[in-house]
C-alpha cells in the first residue's frame, strides 16, 4: 500500500518534469506591471484595442506589487529572462538592463513631453523608457473642517494672487484644530520627496540643475528643515507620522486631520474611500516661490529582451495622444504628454487643473533633482534620518543641511570613481 | 487549594497569550465585515455597524481567486507529500546508519539555514529555467522540498527509536525498504504530522519564491495574488483583509486536523541528540 503511494507520487514527479511548455505561434509580450488604482483593468482594455490590429502579438500581463516590482525585473534579467516591456518610476535604477530607444523610436520623439520627465528617462545620453504619466505634489483638505472653522482655502484660479505665506498656512491650520473636530493640522508624507516640495518653495534645491554641485547646504534648504521642525513643535503635524511610522493617508481619511501633503495619486483613493466629509484639492502655500515636485511613471523596453520590435512597436502606440489620453483619463492621471495636458476627466477635473498649475510653476531643479537617481537613491534615507533627527532636536537644521551636503558629495565621489 | 490558586494563575496567564495571538485575527475578521469607511473611523468601532460582504464579494472579483486557490492548495499538497518522503528518508539514514561522514552531511544540512533566500535566488532561478520549470508550479514545489528543519525534526526524532527493534526486525529477515515503511515509517507518526502541518503552513504562506518563479496570472498562488493589492501609494485594504482571512482557512483546518500529533510530535522530537 505504502510501496504504491510512494511510486505514484514518484511517478507524478516524474510527468511533471517532462511538461515541457507548448510553444505558442503568437509573439508574446511579458509586461510587468503595478497597480494603484484601476490603470491595470484601463491597460487591459488598451491592449484588446490593440491586439484587434495586430492579432500576431499577445500579452503576458505580470502584475506585481510595487514594493517587489525591482525585485521581479532584477530576478527576471539575472536569470537571463527578462520581460519584454516594463512600467517602472524610475528607469535609472533599471539603466543597464533597459532597451536603448534611441535608434527605434529618436529623442525627437521626447518633444511630446513635459520637460521635467526628460532627465528620468535619459540615462547617459540614452533613451531608455518612454513617459506616461506624471505626479505632483499637492494639499488635500477636509473641506468640512475648514468650513466649521470659518477659513478660506486659497482653490480657485481667482485665490492665486493671494495665496497663504508659510506663516499663513500654519496659523490656519493651528486654527483648524481648535474650531473643528480636527485633532491635527497637517498629515505629511514620511517622504523626503514630499519634504522636499518645501525646499523648493524656500528656494533651495539638492543640486544645481546641471548636477555639478551639491547645494543643499544653504539658508534654504536649512530654513526648509526648520520650518518643517517647527509644524512639529507646533503639533501641526502629528508626530507618530515621521517618528512613528504611522500612516498619514490613514489619520486623513478618518477624519483626523485636516490637510494630507500627499499627491494627484491619492484622488481616486479618496474618491473612493470618503464618505463621511467633503474634500478638495487647494493650492500649496507658497514660501520664496511656488513649487511641486514632478513624479512620474514610465514604460521601458529591455535590451535582452527576444521580442524587441513588437515591444518598440508596442510603446509607440501605448505613448501616442490618442491612446495616452485614454489611459490618463480613465486612471484619473496626469498625462506626461504636452498635447494632452487638457484632459476630459470624469472626476474632480477642477482638482487636477490645480496640480497642473503647480507643476507648471515648479523650478526646474525640482525635477532634475529627482531624476539624478544615481545620487538620490544613495542619499534618500539618510536625508529621511537627518530630518528625523532635527525633529526630535537631536540636531540642528544647519547640521542636519551640513549632514546632508556632505553625504552627497561623497556619494557623488563615490559614483564618478 | 494552593493546587486551584495555582490553577487559576496559569489559566489566567494562558488566556492572557492565547488573547495576544488570537486578537489580531479576530481583528482582521471584524474588519474585513466593515465598509472601508468604518475601517478608518475614529474612534474604530469593535463590532460593525452594518455587517456587510462586499469586500469578500469585490476581492473574489478582482481576480481569478478559484484557480489561485486551486494552485495554492496543489503546490501546499505535492510540496508537503514530496518533504515527508524525501526528509523521512533522510532522518532515516541520517539517524540510524553509521556511515562515514554522516555527522558532517548532517551539519551540512543544518549549515544551509543560515543561507536566505535572496542570496542563493539568481543561482536557483537559472537551474530552474534551464530546467524548463520557469513558470511552472512544479518549479516552486521542488525546489524547497528538501527542508533543513525537517530533516532536523525527523532525524531527532528518530534517533529515539531504539536500535533493538530494527535489529530484530533485520534478524527476522526483513528488508532495508520494509523496515522503513513498516516500522520506522508508522513510529514517527508524531513527527510526521508535525512535518505535515509545518510544511503546508510553509508553503501555503510563501511568497517570494513562488513570486519570483511564477509570471503568468493563471498560474499565481493564493500569496503572490493578495500581495498585488498593494500598491504604490496606496493599499486596498478592504480586499486585503477579506483575502487573508480566507486565505487562512485552509491552514487553520490542516491544524486543527493535525494537532493532537502535533503538539506531541514537537515534545518528543529533540530529547536526544
Amino acid at each position: 500500500m505504502r510501496k504504491n503511494l510512494l511510486i505514484t507520487i514518484t511517478a507524478l514527479l516524474l510527468v511533471g518534469l517532462m511538461a515541457v511548455p507548448v510553444f505558442a505561434q503568437k509573439t508574446v509580450l511579458d509586461f510587468v506591471w503595478f497597480s494603484d488604482g484601476v490603470e491595470g483593468e484601463v491597460l487591459k482594455d488598451i491592449i484588446a484595442d490593440y491586439k484587434e490590429e495586430h492579432p500576431d502579438v499577445d500579452f503576458n500581463i505580470i502584475e506585481v506589487p510595487y514594493n517587489e516590482l525591482n525585485t521581479k525585473i532584477k530576478t527576471m534579467v539575472a536569470g537571463g529572462n527578462p520581460p519584454d516591456l516594463a512600467r517602472v518610476s524610475n528607469p535609472g535604477e533599471l539603466s543597464s538592463a533597459l532597451l536603448n530607444l534611441n535608434d527605434s523610436i529618436g529623442q525627437d520623439y521626447l518633444d511630446n513631453f513635459v520637460e521635467s520627465t526628460h532627465p528620468y528617462v535619459m540615462v547617459d545620453g540614452k533613451m531608455l523608457a518612454i513617459p506616461i504619466d506624471v505626479t505632483a505634489n499637492g494639499i488635500i483638505y477636509n473641506k468640512d473642517y475648514f468650513e466649521a472653522a470659518g477659513i478660506d482655502v486659497p482653490d480657485t484660479e481667482e485665490e492665486l494672487d493671494d495665496l497663504w505665506t508659510w506663516e499663513e498656512w500654519a496659523n490656519a491650520l493651528e486654527k483648524v484644530v481648535e474650531n473643528s473636530d480636527a485633532r491635527y493640522g497637517l498629515a505629511y508624507d514620511y517622504s523626503p520627496h514630499r519634504w522636499s516640495t518645501l525646499l523648493y518653495q524656500a528656494g533651495g534645491s539638492f543640486f544645481s540643475k546641471d548636477w555639478s554641485e551639491v547645494t543643499i547646504n544653504s539658508p534654504e534648504g536649512e530654513r526648509a528643515v526648520e520650518f518643517f521642525v517647527e509644524l512639529h513643535d507646533r503639533n501641526i503635524i502629528p508626530e507618530s507620522i515621521w517618528l512613528g511610522g504611522e500612516n498619514p493617508n490613514t489619520l486623513f481619511r478618518s477624519g483626523l486631520t485636516a490637510m494630507h501633503f500627499a499627491g494627484n495619486w491619492m484622488l481616486t483613493n479618496y474618491r473612493d474611500n470618503i464618505e463621511n466629509f467633503d474634500w478638495g484639492v487647494a493650492y500649496m502655500p507658497k514660501g520664496k516661490i511656488r513649487s511641486s515636485v514632478v513624479g512620474g511613471k514610465f514604460v521601458a523596453g529591455f535590451k535582452d529582451s527576444d521580442n524587441k520590435e513588437a515591444a518598440v512597436d508596442f510603446l509607440k502606440y501605448f505613448s501616442s495622444q490618442e491612446v495616452n489620453a485614454k489611459f490618463c483619463e480613465e486612471s484619473l492621471f496626469l498625462s506626461a504628454r504636452t498635447d494632452n495636458s487638457k484632459l476630459n476627466y470624469s472626476f474632480g477635473s477642477d482638482m487636477f487643473e490645480i496640480f497642473s498649475n503647480e507643476l507648471a510653476v515648479s523650478p526646474p531643479e525640482a525635477g532634475s533633482d529627482w531624476a539624478y537617481n544615481e545620487a538620490m537613491s544613495r542619499i534618500y534615507d539618510d536625508i529621511r534620518q537627518n530630518i528625523v533627527k532635527s525633529i526630535q532636536h537631536e540636531i540642528t537644521p544647519k547640521e542636519a543641511v551640513e549632514n546632508m551636503e556632505e553625504l552627497a558629495k561623497s556619494e557623488i565621489e563615490n559614483i564618478e570613481n | 487549594m494552593n493546587n486551584k490558586i495555582k490553577n487559576i494563575l496559569w489559566y489566567t496567564i494562558l488566556l492572557l497569550f492565547s488573547l495576544i495571538f488570537v486578537l489580531p485575527i479576530i481583528w482582521i475578521f471584524i474588519s474585513s465585515l466593515k465598509t472601508s469607511n468604518e475601517i478608518f473611523s475614529w474612534p474604530p468601532t469593535i463590532l460593525p455597524n452594518n455587517v456587510t460582504f462586499s469586500n469578500y464579494i469585490t476581492a473574489f472579483s478582482k481576480g481569478n481567486f478559484i484557480t489561485y486557490f486551486k494552485n495554492s492548495i496543489f503546490v501546499a499538497v505535492a510540496a508537503t507529500a514530496l518533504t515527508l518522503l524525501i526528509n523521512s528518508m533522510a532522518g532515516y539514514a541520517l539517524a540510524k546508519f553509521d556511515f562515514k561522514g554522516n555527522k558532517l552531511i548532517f551539519f551540512l544540512f543544518i549549515a544551509t539555514l543560515m543561507i536566505p533566500l535572496q542570496v542563493i535566488m539568481v543561482p536557483i532561478f537559472i537551474v530552474l529555467r534551464n530546467l524548463g520549470l520557469y513558470n511552472s508550479l512544479w518549479g516552486i514545489i521542488i525546489p524547497p522540498a528538501a527542508t533543513p528543519t525537517g530533516v532536523f525534526l525527523v532525524r531527532q526524532y528518530m534517533t529515539t527509536i531504539p536500535d533493538e527493534v530494527l535489529e530484530s526486525a533485520r534478524i527476522d529477515g526483513a528488508s532495508e525498504w520494509r523496515i522503513f515503511s513498516m516500522i520506522i515509517l508508522p513510529l514517527s507518526k508524531p513527527v510526521l504530522t508535525a512535518l505535515t502541518i509545518f510544511s503546508f503552513m510553509w508553503r501555503w504562506n510563501d511568497f517570494l519564491w513562488p513570486f519570483v518563479v511564477l509570471s503568468n496570472e493563471s498560474k499565481y498562488t493564493i500569496q503572490v495574488a493578495i500581495a498585488n493589492f498593494v500598491g504604490q501609494f496606496s493599499v486596498d485594504w478592504n480586499s486585503l483583509l477579506a483575502m487573508n482571512i480566507v486565505a487562512m482557512i485552509p491552514v487553520l483546518l490542516v491544524f486543527l486536523f493535525f494537532q493532537r500529533y502535533f503538539v506531541k510530535g514537537i515534545a518528543m522530537s529533540g530529547m536526544k541528540m
